[in-house]
């Protein structure tokens, strides 16, 4: 093994109209040794496993790869490479904060569930990885080192165009790092009633249902609960989505006008809340630095009459929230104007 | 003493012809010129709550001129597949329409007439084009409570029209259009969010307690609520009309009046002051001349 001389790699970056971005690479090792030559499409898949006393399922991914600490994460590289003798191929992660940067590259470390001990010793030789996760949002990419020190990463990248990705334009704008072939995060949320919220708040992209115009019920379980038409409702959305999963959110007496006002956008930015305490609700303020999770709330305090913002985050740092028209991942935490500065999370 | 005295009339006189000029000067750089509107426009920015600004240039001259020149800016209307790209970045409806927010509410009113003169004439392909009519800002609920204006009613009746194949749109509109919101300003805004703006001979019906009187007379056990004198009272609520109202001046005149009444103030001040000044150097020095 020691005597493999340095491969050449040549890699060529294409689209596949299946799989979006695809890294085609080929690597000529010394021919005397092995004569392996051929293209190999690398494309990485990511699944969230959910184990349990009997079973092993996997969370749905239609809309992003979301896990709760309790899950395991499965990474996959489409290929197997151990022709390469010596090649080792290592999974790396990056946390995103808050503005919109990354904390350093860290090693996977694997996890095995079945105890299999030669698997475990030789586990960089494995194509795919099954991890413990934490909370957060993050990058993934594979890197596959070779004897000379040289090194090909591979990232995770957008297969599709994630859903609900315009802002409120007549003409929309779409926001391109949500396009397929852009970096695809996972998602970790803090707990199960945040994993929750998230696949709540997810299920409602697209949906016109608390557009600006629309008719809606402040609290659909209070007979006097009004019915707003002709305002902004990102509370409404938030606090709809939160109540549906069992992460309820204090209502309040507004000006004496509804004795069911969802809090708004001031009680989610605000420590403690403008209205009511959220904290006592299980509400929690975060850190923007290390509370970037999927589930959690985010709250921009805005500026002028209406503005503001109050959403839910998705796995990648978008803000899943109700705009004008539709709820749509429009902002991101990587690409978003200082319109959304300063911002607040909260978490369950 | 003579050349100090000079001195000091010469500053005086400096000092004067800044006061005059400075805000003359002022006044003439708020006017934008075409160009840098132009410029500004690229590095325009807007969001679905009605916020908007431009990184180069000042947002108020920015916002002045989409004001002035409101009429050419919907006229001259094209829409562009491309403002993602900032070389290619054009002006938005939807921007034209939030600065519009910032017209006295009469123009306001001739602003809504022209945007459907535009959009009954030609399809722009617009995403969902009757949110443009939804105030963000400084006319947030303001169709709903001026629903009793005549130019609001029919401004109404031409939008029920237009957007015939959209119900959600529709609903809010009839229920715009028979008054069902004119009480619901209140409703779902922040606490200290300024009043809506009301056109002449409207007043704000007051939102407070109404639905909280309704559910005491329908039950009388129940006592949640705030005391119902806790709000404002009706008469706080109601607030004058605008007074750009009474006649429709142009947009330019009314914005461009304040700096001559200060320049006016301030020259009446500085003489009065120059003049006492000058009073009281006389007597000091018939004061000095007796003296010796």
């Amino acid at each position: 093994v020691t005597n493999v001389e340095p491969v050449q790699i040549m890699l060529e970056v294409a689209e596949n109209e299946i799989f979006g971005k695809v890294y085609n690479f080929q690597a000529e090792p010394n021919l005397a040794v092995n004569t392996f030559v051929t293209y190999v499409p690398a494309v990485i898949s990511a699944e969230g496993l959910v184990i349990g006393p009997n079973s092993v399922t996997g969370r749905d991914r239609s809309d992003g790869v979301c896990l709760t600490p309790t899950d395991k994460l499965q990474a996959n590289f489409s290929r197997e490479i151990e022709s390469f003798t010596g090649s080792k191929l290592y999974w790396q992660s990056r946390k995103l904060k808050g503005d919109g940067s990354f904390e350093s590259w860290t090693t996977m470390v694997p996890s095995f569930f079945d105890g299999d001990e030669e698997e475990e010793v030789d586990n960089h030789r494995r194509v795919d990885i099954i991890t413990d996760v934490e909370p957060g949002v993050f990058q993934l990419r594979a890197v596959w080192i070779f004897l000379n020190g040289s090194q090909i990463e591979f990232p995770y990248v957008r297969m599709r165009d994630s859903r609900s990705i315009k802002n409120g334009d007549q003409i929309p704008l779409t926001n391109k790092l949500l396009k397929a072939g852009e970096l695809d995060f996972f998602g970790v949320a803090e707990n199960e009633i945040s994993f929750k919220v998230w696949n709540k708040a997810k299920s409602f992209l697209g949906s016109t249902r608390y557009s600006f115009a629309q008719e809606v019920e402040t609290d659909f379980d209070n007979l006097f609960s009004p019915s707003l038409k002709n305002c902004n409702k990102c509370n409404i959305f938030v606090t709809h989505v939160a109540k549906s999963v069992g992460a309820t959110t204090p209502y309040f007496y507004l000006w004496g006008l509804s004795p069911h006002a969802p809090i708004a956008r001031d009680d989610w930015y605000s420590n403690p809340g403008k209205h009511i305490a959220l904290e006592a609700y299980g509400w929690k303020y975060g850190n923007n630095d290390i509370d970037v999770a999927p589930g959690s709330v985010i709250a921009a305090y805005g500026t002028g009459h209406s503005s503001g913002h109050v959403c839910v985050l998705d796995y990648d740092g978008s803000w899943i929230g109700a705009g004008s028209k539709t709820v749509n991942k429009f902002i991101n935490l990587q690409n978003m104007d200082a319109h959304y500065l300063p911002f607040t999370i909260r978490k369950r | 003493m003579k050349d100090f005295y000079f001195n000091m009339h010469n500053i005086k006189i400096l000092i004067c012809y800044f006061i005059v000029t400075l805000p003359m000067e002022h006044s003439m750089a708020a006017s934008m010129s075409k160009q840098e509107f132009d410029k500004a426009v690229k590095g325009s920015t807007s969001f679905e709550d009605g916020y908007y600004d431009t990184k180069t240039g000042d947002k108020a001259e920015f916002t002045r001129y989409i004001c002035e020149h409101w009429l050419s800016l919907l006229e001259s209307y094209e829409p562009n597949e491309n403002n993602n790209d900032p070389n290619n970045k054009t002006l938005t409806i939807d921007l034209i329409c939030f600065a519009a927010e910032n017209l006295p509410p009469i123009q306001y009113v001739d602003f809504l007439d022209k945007l459907l003169d535009i959009l009954e004439a030609r399809d722009f392909g617009f995403d969902d084009p009757s949110t443009l009519f939804h105030g963000r800002n400084a006319k947030y609920s303001f169709l709903q409570v001026n629903w009793e204006h005549p130019r609001v009613q029919a401004i109404l009746q031409r939008q029920i029209k237009l957007f015939a194949n959209d119900p959600i749109a529709i609903s809010a509109l009839k229920s715009t259009a028979s008054g069902k919101l004119a009480d619901s300003y209140r409703t779902n805004v922040p606490d200290d969010a300024p009043y809506p703006e009301t056109l002449p001979g409207i007043k704000l019906l007051p939102p407070d307690g109404v639905l909280l009187k309704k559910i005491r007379s329908m039950i009388p056990s129940f006592t949640g609520g705030p005391p119902l004198s806790a709000g404002p009272t009706r008469q706080q609520r109601e607030r004058p009309s605008h007074p750009d109202d009474l006649a429709s001046t142009p947009l330019s005149g009314s914005y461009r009046a304040w700096p001559w009444l200060t320049i006016l103030g301030l020259l009446g001040g500085l003489i009065t002051g120059i003049w006492k000044y000058r009073s009281g150097s006389n007597r000091t020095r018939k004061f000095t001349e007796a003296d010796r």
